[in-house]
């Protein structure tokens, strides 16, 4: 398995800056081997989750360790995954799994302005935009795959496309997500996506 | 000039003034204190709208504050999420009894969808007949996804507040509101003291809350489809007979129905202290109009009376008594004028006086057989002459009058002995015109002259108007005197004086002349002649002989007078009086008069 392919985008918003926080995931449309999920960790620094936005293959699990002074209760009401860690500082003892493919949005019950998001799926082949906007993911092998993308504030629902990448072909674009100040979908609108 | 109509005028001129003066203040007061009331109660109305504004807004506020950490609160999370609603209606009931002081009622819960979750309301409000969508539509424009608006009832509109509920993103709406009901127009009113009506259109008017009177009321909702077609701010109605100011304000409310907030204003309770106002400026304009008049007629009597007083004085003047005096105590104009009229009062008092009269006989004669600069010269000359003699004497020359002289003895100034020295300057100058009549060393044919002297009361004083007064003097002994120097011709003697004149100069002789009755004149008097120095005539001897014979003639003794007259005719030469004499006894004697009294009446002046 010397084959290796990748995934470049590069991630700008409606007024041309780098986008940070777009996740993009690629799903294989063939059989392809399983893999072991990565267990990762969701950080609380300095009363925002760092992390914001995570991406994990389902069966991951996730630790949220508290670097602040002050503690936090870590909650989700999400279908994908229901949980809270009552009042804790430190890490702790117990991670999360997300064994459930979707989206899980985490808040804090004593900081209301702190939201985070997780996004389970599973597709091994995943990543999360830098503040420069660059996206890089690797994949094991060519293929069709299903590209789709994601962020927090999106406008609307971006779409997923279907693309080829063939052996030792990387496939470079860029892509422009609009976003708003809060994603909310409208009554009327397909909720769709990860709600 | 009749001074009550003077004064009356006076008072009728400050009056009308005044009245116009007072009209005109009495309407300005009267156009500003009207715009007065009706700014205060557009100010009023302002304040009224700000207020129930405020009152609005912080009962909504209130409802937010209470609202949004409910949405955020842990347990409501967890019993959102559970989905139980009768337990999501108690909490909801329970967040409801946190709304301490703002009167909310109704609470809905909806999911994004805007289906119903879990309400709680009165019963007259059907819930899922509430038109909340536009109000979800307007928390999507804002930063926080909240908005506030107004959707009307059956009962009242009502004020509801749109809260996302975040878990921790957006998972469903909560909406909270309180009725704008009697009790929120009450406490408006309260504050503000101005009426107010919530009113709705929903298909027609209806007014859902009100502190107007039931009257008030339904004549606000007749006339509100008229006031909001009128651009001003403030609109001027009549609510059942009372004159208001109406002010509408139109609520944030769903388009499918108008809400609106209406302000009135008592106009009659704002005019109220200005009415009160007025009163009193009737009573002061009144009293002021009173005041003034009696003023001014006090004042115009004032300047009357003095003015009266001083015609009383001049007309007493004028009938000849000079004793009146005026009372002039102020200092003004009418004071000085008083005491200008008593100085010339004062310098108009009859005198004794001696008056003495020359003028140059033949004048006319003259003028046509001389040059006129010829005559002007000689006239000159004689004048000059004249005046020297009578200064000489104390004499002052009052005027000169074409060929004639006036000259007056003892006035201005009393030297004392006036009528000696009036009969010395009449000989002087007739002396003066003998021996020196002569001009560049030839003796020029002398003027012809006769004088008349005649002592007596006269008013001496400064005569005229104000611009041109002349010392002058004003009496019988004037015409007195002119009569006599007229009579000279008649009589051809020189000078001829009257009697007190010959009782008063003791330094001089003068013989009996006359005794007449001057033409237009009532009066007898006795005229005699000064006697020159070195007269014949003025022997003791011939003197008693003139005197008696005289005596016989006034006795109508014919025969004596007449032998005693032709006596004297051989001692004397055929002087003209003697011939007269003699004239008038033969016409006497002739005629066979009984009636003779001595008196010769002159028909000629």
């Amino acid at each position: 398995m010397t084959v290796s392919a990748q995934v470049s985008i590069q991630v700008r918003d409606q007024t041309d800056s780098p986008l940070a926080d777009v996740t993009l995931v690629l799903t294989p449309l063939f059989e392809f081997e399983a893999q072991e999920p990565i267990d990762t960790a969701v950080d609380q620094i300095n009363e925002a989750f760092a992390p914001r936005v995570n991406v994990v293959q389902a069966g991951a699990a996730i630790s949220f360790p508290n670097q602040d002074q002050v503690r936090h209760h870590v909650y989700s009401f999400s279908a994908t995954k229901q949980f809270d860690i009552p009042l804790y500082s430190g890490t702790p003892s117990e991670p999360i799994h997300f064994d459930q493919p979707g989206l899980v949005v985490l808040g804090c019950n004593i900081h209301d302005q702190m939201r985070g998001y997780i996004l389970v799926t599973d597709s091994p082949f995943f990543g999360v935009s830098d503040d420069n906007g660059n996206l890089e993911v690797r994949l094991g092998q060519p293929g069709n795959y299903l590209l789709s993308l994601w962020h927090p504030e999106q406008e609307e629902q971006l779409e997923t496309i279907e693309i080829e990448i063939g052996p030792d072909l990387e496939y470079n674009s860029t892509v422009q997500v609009n976003t708003a100040k809060l994603f909310l979908p409208r009554r009327g609108s397909s909720s769709g996506g990860y709600f | 000039m009749n001074f009550r109509s003077f004064s009356a005028r006076i008072a009728l001129l400050v009056s009308g003034l005044l009245t116009v003066t007072l009209i005109c203040t009495f309407f300005l007061v009267n156009r500003e204190n009207t715009n007065n009331a009706f700014l205060s109660v557009a100010a009023d109305q302002a304040t009224t709208e700000e207020t129930f504004t405020s009152l609005l807004e912080s009962r909504t506020t209130g409802l937010f504050d209470v609202v949004r950490p409910a949405t955020r609160d842990h347990a409501f999370r967890t019993t959102f999420i559970d989905g139980h609603v009768p337990t999501l209606e108690s909490a909801m009931r329970n967040l409801l009894s946190r709304i301490r002081y703002v009167p909310a009622d109704v609470i809905l819960l909806k999911d994004l969808n805007l289906e119903s979750i879990a309400e709680t309301t009165p019963d007259f409000i059907q819930p899922e007949q509430l038109p909340v969508e536009w109000l979800t539509d307007k928390a999507f424009e804002s930063d926080e996804y909240e908005s506030s608006g107004i959707i009307s009832t059956v009962e009242a509109p009502y004020q509801l507040i749109t809260s996302p509920l975040l878990i921790p993103d957006p998972q469903g709406w909560i909406l909270v509101g309180f009725p704008i009901d009697d009790q929120f127009v009450q406490s408006t009113k309260e504050i503000t003291q101005t009426d107010v009506s919530i009113a709705i259109y929903d298909g027609s008017w209806r007014i859902s809350s009100t502190t107007l009177n039931p009257n008030q009321q339904s004549s606000f909702v007749d006339q509100l489809p008229t006031m909001l077609e009128d651009d001003r701010l403030s609109i001027q109605s009549d609510l059942d007979g009372v004159p208001y100011l109406s002010r509408l304000r139109r609520l944030d409310s769903s388009s499918d129905t108008q809400v609106y907030v209406g302000m009135h204003g008592n106009l009659n309770q704002a005019l109220a202290p200005y009415q009160r106002l007025n009163r009193s400026l009737y009573l002061i304009f009144g009293g002021g109009l009173l005041l003034s008049a009696l003023g001014a007629l006090t004042l115009a009597r004032s300047v009357s009376a003095p003015v009266k007083a001083l015609t009383r004085g001049v007309q007493s003047i004028r009938s000849g008594d000079l004793s009146l005096r005026v009372k002039a105590t102020s200092s003004d104009e009418l004071g000085q004028l008083g005491g200008a009229f008593n100085e010339m009062a004062e310098g108009l008092e009859e005198k004794e006086i001696t008056v003495l009269f020359c003028d140059v006989r033949n004048f006319t004669q003259l003028c046509e057989s001389h040059a006129p600069q010829v005559v002007l010269a000689k006239l000159n000359r004689f004048f000059s002459r004249a005046s020297n003699v009578i200064e000489d004497q104390n004499g002052v020359i009052d005027k000169y009058m074409g060929d004639a002289v006036m000259a007056l003895f003892g006035a201005p100034v009393k030297h004392g002995n006036e009528e000696n020295r009036a009969v010395a300057a009449a000989l002087a100058l007739r002396a003066d015109i003998k021996n020196t009549d002569r001009v560049n060393g030839v003796i020029e044919e002398p003027l012809e002259f006769g004088i008349g002297i005649a002592s007596g009361t006269a008013v001496v004083g400064n005569m005229g108007s104000e611009n041109r007064l002349n010392y002058s003097v004003i009496g019988d002994s004037v015409n007195t005197c002119a009569r006599l120097e007229s009579l000279t011709k008649y009589y051809q003697l020189p000078v001829l004086v009257n009697e007190a004149v010959v009782l008063k100069a003791d330094q001089f002789t003068f013989r009996w002349v006359d005794r007449i009755r001057a033409k237009g004149k009532s009066q007898v008097i006795d005229i005699f002649q000064p006697l020159e120095a070195g007269d014949q005539g003025a022997s003791d001897t011939l003197l008693a002989m003139h005197l008696e014979a005289v005596q016989t003639y006034l006795n109508a003794d014919w025969h004596v007078a007449e032998g005693l007259i032709n006596r004297l005719i051989s001692e004397l030469g055929a002087l003209h009086i003697y011939q007269l004499y003699l004239e008038r006894i033969h016409h006497c004697r002739d005629q066979n008069l009984d009636s003779w009294d001595g008196v010769y009446t002159h028909t000629k002046k």
